[in-house]
């Protein structure tokens, strides 16, 4: 077992499969991992178990490994892991939780906005363009100005989990490229696909963000970073110059449009 | 006026004068004296039996007998007093204010917590009791009994860094600020100590600033008043945290 | 309240850096103290050794609590001690909170207090200033038991 703690879990799993569902009953989703380079030893660091769960987590993966070996598993009940609005943040993580809310609403629209495109259509083409605007301004550049630019560089950037993030944004952009080219030439299947696939891309790092990356960071950062973080973001908002309020009426409007289409 | 009513009794063999249960009393209805508790007047005592739950020794009853109507008026009347007069102990709140609360534990051997909590690994701290306050610690207070007793400027363990190591550590510690704080009742409160706790020896730990230097002087006209015996040093601190001086003020 | 120009208790000093002093074998512990005064109602918010600094803003008892307080929470930080029951004149430490964060720029506030409830009224007065102040800083509270563990560890909402 202790050769394998040092093994990345892409591996591990590859080798013995049923240690991806023990991982998914506590919460840890590294199965569907595109990188899947974090080693063994440091997955439940990163996901803040208990000092029980993890005994009972690691006694699990080990039958996996070892089936013909006896291994006390611990009796213990095991909670699910806090969902983010349980979570509390430092001031700065909290910011970028907030503007992940708006980008969540935004995600939250897209099935209805594929649903009846008309790619013919310049006001539904501007729907889209508006959306992907949105995301560009909003999330890449208001947000990313502060959680990649900013936040990450506070950490070694070899980190596995910072390499899982970057590649997410990379994915991310691509669709984006993808959704534009699509419109570009009104092809609906295309920008639909890209769009639904985006927005479950979106919506599952968001969440990796919230509950599991943004909590760590606050665990690995003192007070004092903290409150520098808080300045540097400050500082460059007003450097970047628009307010989010402009997005968060952007949101509002496409809510009532689509929502009043349902009813 | 004497009418039949639920009224509290106290059981002077139990009890053992550890005034744990005046604390508890809301209405300020109990009182340590010559080493008992004591009802100060039937007429504030609601006979609710708070004060029940607070006695190790099981010293507390509520009976029903002819005594003095519970007088709401009498009470407020004699907490106010009570505060004026001594401005120490605040008057207990209802709900038996856990600032308050006399406490006594043995310093932790290690902290379970230390290991999980990258951040705060504490040192091993000395403190073996609560409260601390010298305004909140009754002179009737258990962990005094026989103790050698460390008497503190607030800022002390702030600019000195080993303080728990080099001076808490086995100690009953008693902190305030001569400064700013009512020493008059501190003298009364150092006396009483003095004369029935039976304290081995006092250690008063001061910061270098000249306001800090009224401590000593409180501590040694309460030693006098008490007309006790007790090896009493003083410790002065500088800013910078180291120990400028040290002197035995009485052998 | 008297003015205090003249007592030395509250003359204004930048206790100045200097080298490591642990001498090893005597177990020497150096100070990391580097101000006075420290009480609330004696120090200047905008003294230069709060500008831009973390603070601490510490009940009177936490430091006979907590073993480890100066090492583990003092280190790297200016301080300043209250006591939130029985301390007078407190109105005046809203005000002084709310010039560290406007006039001081503090970088943090670290507010540690005891378990006991009259010791709530510490952060209580900080997230008073917090919501007046026209500067935002984060705020965190830590609240330490009387045997010296720390029982909750939070940031406040801005």
């Amino acid at each position: 077992m202790e050769a394998y703690l040092n093994r990345s879990i892409k591996e591990v799993i590859k080798e013995f499969p049923t240690v991806e569902s023990v991982l998914d009953e506590y919460g840890i989703g590294c199965g569907p991992c595109a990188v899947g380079s974090c080693l063994l030893k440091d997955i439940v660091e990163i996901h803040n178990l208990s000092a029980g769960e993890e005994r009972e987590l690691m006694a699990r993966i080990a039958q996996s490994i070892h089936p013909d070996r006896e291994i006390e598993l611990p009796q213990k009940p095991r909670k699910t892991p806090a969902k983010a609005h349980e979570i509390k943040y430092s001031p700065p993580m909290k910011k970028l939780v907030d503007e992940h809310v708006l980008i969540k609403r935004w995600v939250a629209l897209i099935p209805e906005v594929v649903k009846d495109i008309d790619l013919e259509s310049e006001e539904e083409r501007g729907i889209i363009c508006d959306g992907i605007d949105f995301v560009r301004s909003y999330a890449d550049k208001f947000h990313h100005a502060k959680e990649e630019e900013i936040l990450f560089k506070y950490f070694d950037e070899n980190l596995d989990i910072l390499k899982v993030m970057q590649e997410d944004h990379q994915r991310a952009r691509n669709h984006v490229r993808a959704i534009l080219a699509g419109l570009g030439l009104k092809d609906r299947e295309v920008v639909a696909q890209h769009l639904i696939e985006y927005g479950e891309l979106l919506s599952e790092h968001i969440r990796k963000e919230d509950e599991i990356l943004l909590p760590w960071m606050d665990r690995h950062l003192s007070i004092s970073q903290v409150g520098e973080l808080f300045s540097k973001f400050n500082e460059v908002e007003e450097k970047i110059g628009f307010t989010p309020e402009k997005y968060l009426h952007f949101i509002d409007r496409l809510e009532r449009r689509f929502t009043r289409k349902e009813g | 006026m004497k009418i039949t009513r639920k009224i509290i009794r106290i059981d002077e063999e139990k009890c053992d004068g550890c005034g744990l249960c005046v604390p508890s009393c809301a209405e300020g209805a109990l009182q340590i004296v010559d080493g008992k508790a004591r009802l100060i007047s039937e007429k504030f005592c609601d006979g609710l039996g708070a004060c029940l739950g607070e006695c190790p020794n099981d010293a507390l009853r509520v009976i029903e007998r002819e005594a003095e109507d519970f007088d709401e008026k009498a009470v407020e009347e004699n907490l106010k007093a009570g505060e004026l007069a001594k401005g120490e102990e605040p008057s207990a709140m209802a709900c038996g204010c856990p600032s308050t609360h006399i406490q006594t534990f043995a310093p932790p051997k290690a902290h379970p917590q230390a290991e999980r909590t990258a951040t705060h690994r504490s040192a091993k701290t000395a403190l073996s009791h609560w409260p601390v306050q010298i305004r909140l610690v009754p002179a009737s207070a258990p962990f005094l009994k026989g103790a050698d007793l460390l008497v503190v400027a607030d800022c002390t363990p702030v600019a000195y860094p080993s303080f728990h190591q080099d001076f808490l550590d086995g100690k009953v510690v008693m902190m305030g600020c001569p400064k700013f704080d009512e020493t008059q009742a501190y003298i009364q409160k150092f006396a009483d100590i003095f004369h029935t706790a039976g304290i081995k020896s006092v250690e008063v730990v001061t910061m270098e600033v000249p306001c800090c230097q009224g401590l000593p002087a409180i501590v040694k006209k309460g030693l006098e008043l008490s007309g006790k015996k007790i090896p009493l040093s003083q410790v002065v601190i500088s800013t910078r945290g180291e120990v400028l001086k040290t002197q035995r003020l009485v052998a | 309240m008297k003015t205090f120009e003249g007592c030395p208790g509250s003359k204004v000093m930048q206790v100045l850096d200097r080298e490591e002093r642990t001498e090893e074998g005597t177990g020497k512990v150096q100070s990391h103290l580097r101000q006075w005064p420290i009480q609330l109602h004696l120090i200047s918010p905008t003294a230069p050794y709060y500008q831009g600094k973390d603070v601490l803003l510490t009940a009177d008892c936490v430091g006979y609590a907590l073993g480890g307080f100066h090492r583990d929470f003092l280190k790297g930080k200016s301080i300043a001690i209250a006591c939130p029951k029985l301390d007078e004149g407190q109105d005046i430490y809203v005000e002084k909170i709310k010039s560290w964060f406007e006039d001081a720029k503090i970088n943090t506030l670290t507010v540690l207090i005891m378990q006991v409830p009259c010791c709530m009224g510490l952060l209580n007065l900080a997230q008073q200033a917090s919501q007046i102040s026209k500067s935002k800083v984060p705020v965190k509270y830590l609240v330490v038991g009387i045997q010296g563990e720390i029982l909750q560890e939070e940031w406040v909402a801005v």
